[in-house]
């Protein structure tokens, strides 16, 4: 078949489940049915029925990834629109940010120690709260597998969107901040994404957490390696 | 009304190609898409861009952002190495990290917000 076809038939039916799934949530406004869970089990499914091969996917779908680069500049405007506020409560962010950071990397390496993971697993999981950009870098220059980086970062934000509003309603977390920065500092993109989606104040949290934890832990690992080795 | 879509979009796209531009002159360690970032953020703040410039595209763009996470969700989960990451070991290492970052930012947040006294509403 002749790939121009096939990149745009692969582009058409990324954005049919999407919109479909778009739909879907709108009509019966349900939170299980977010667009994001829906919209890629429904790809997933019909690119497992018609086989289509990792590789041929991937390409045809970069003009996807080139948006994505687009939209995190895009997200200068939430942090630029709430600036005022950012730089009344500039002590608070920083201090979750950093506790949030620090404790999710203390779990992962006394976790790592007591199931002997392996030293190349273990630089793969270090950077796996970070936008998925700066994951790779961090990932490469401490010697982990870019491919299992990718995988684990889009797990822990898959977990943690999923999570992360049931532990807040659980523990009776109602601060908008604490959402906010939580789902920015463990879900990077995809946790400022659904925070933008619950107010203002909460997406402005959620992209200065992204934009803090992923330039926090860019500084740290230096560190991070010299212990390692 | 199309030609000023059009303009919107390419502002974002120069801020983005100025972050690669920058990226291989100052060896910063953050990806182009962040540096972009922080410098339509400055341009912003010093007046140099209003906020009506680039203010209709991007909402569009960010209302629609999970479409852009199902392409890489879904070539994971085609991929065959998604079967070496689902053993318990590394999941529960996923999980339990995902959730001591979660709470570890909202429990200090809150701390924070009690401690200073006035709670935003």
């Amino acid at each position: 078949m002749n790939i121009v076809f096939t990149t745009v038939v692969y582009i058409l039916l990324t954005l049919c489940c999407y919109f479909l799934s778009l739909k879907l949530f709108y009509l019966y406004k349900k939170a299980w049915l977010n667009p994001l869970f829906t919209g890629s089990i429904l790809l997933v499914f019909l690119l497992l029925v018609f086989h289509v091969k990792e590789e041929t996917y991937q390409h045809a779908s970069s003009i996807f990834s080139f948006l994505l680069q687009l939209a995190v500049v895009s997200l200068a405007l939430p942090l630029y629109k709430q600036w005022q506020f950012l730089k009344k409560h500039y002590k608070k962010i920083i201090t979750g940010v950093v506790s949030g950071t620090f404790i999710g990397l203390m779990a992962v390496l006394v976790l790592s120690q007591i199931f002997h993971i392996s030293h190349q697993l273990l630089a793969s999981l270090i950077p796996r709260s970070v936008t998925l950009p700066i994951a790779l870098t961090i990932s490469d220059n401490l010697g982990g597998i870019s491919s299992m980086t990718i995988l684990f970062v889009v797990i822990s934000a898959l977990f943690s969107v999923w999570m992360g509003p049931r532990l807040f309603t659980t523990l009776g977390i109602k601060s908008k901040s604490a959402k906010g920065l939580a789902m920015g500092t463990s879900a990077q993109m995809i946790g400022a994404n659904t925070s933008l989606a619950w107010g203002e104040e909460e997406g402005a949290m959620g992209s200065v957490a992204m934009t803090t934890s992923a330039m926090l832990l860019t500084i740290v690992v230096p560190v991070i390696s010299f212990i390692l080795s | 009304m199309r030609i000023k879509w059009i303009f919107q979009f390419f502002i974002i796209i120069g801020f983005l190609l100025l972050g690669y531009g920058i990226e291989i002159v100052v060896p910063i360690p953050l990806p182009a898409s962040v540096i972009g970032m922080l410098l339509l953020f400055l341009f912003l703040l010093a007046g140099v861009i209003k906020l009506e410039w680039v203010e209709k595209v991007s909402s569009f763009h960010l209302k629609h952002l999970p479409l852009l996470f199902i392409p890489p969700i879904a070539t994971l989960f085609i991929s065959s190495s998604i079967f070496k990451v689902l053993q318990w070991d590394i999941m529960l290492v996923l999980i339990v990290s995902s959730i001591s970052c979660l709470l570890g930012t909202a429990i200090t947040v809150e701390w924070y917000e009690n401690r200073k006294g006035r709670r935003t509403k």
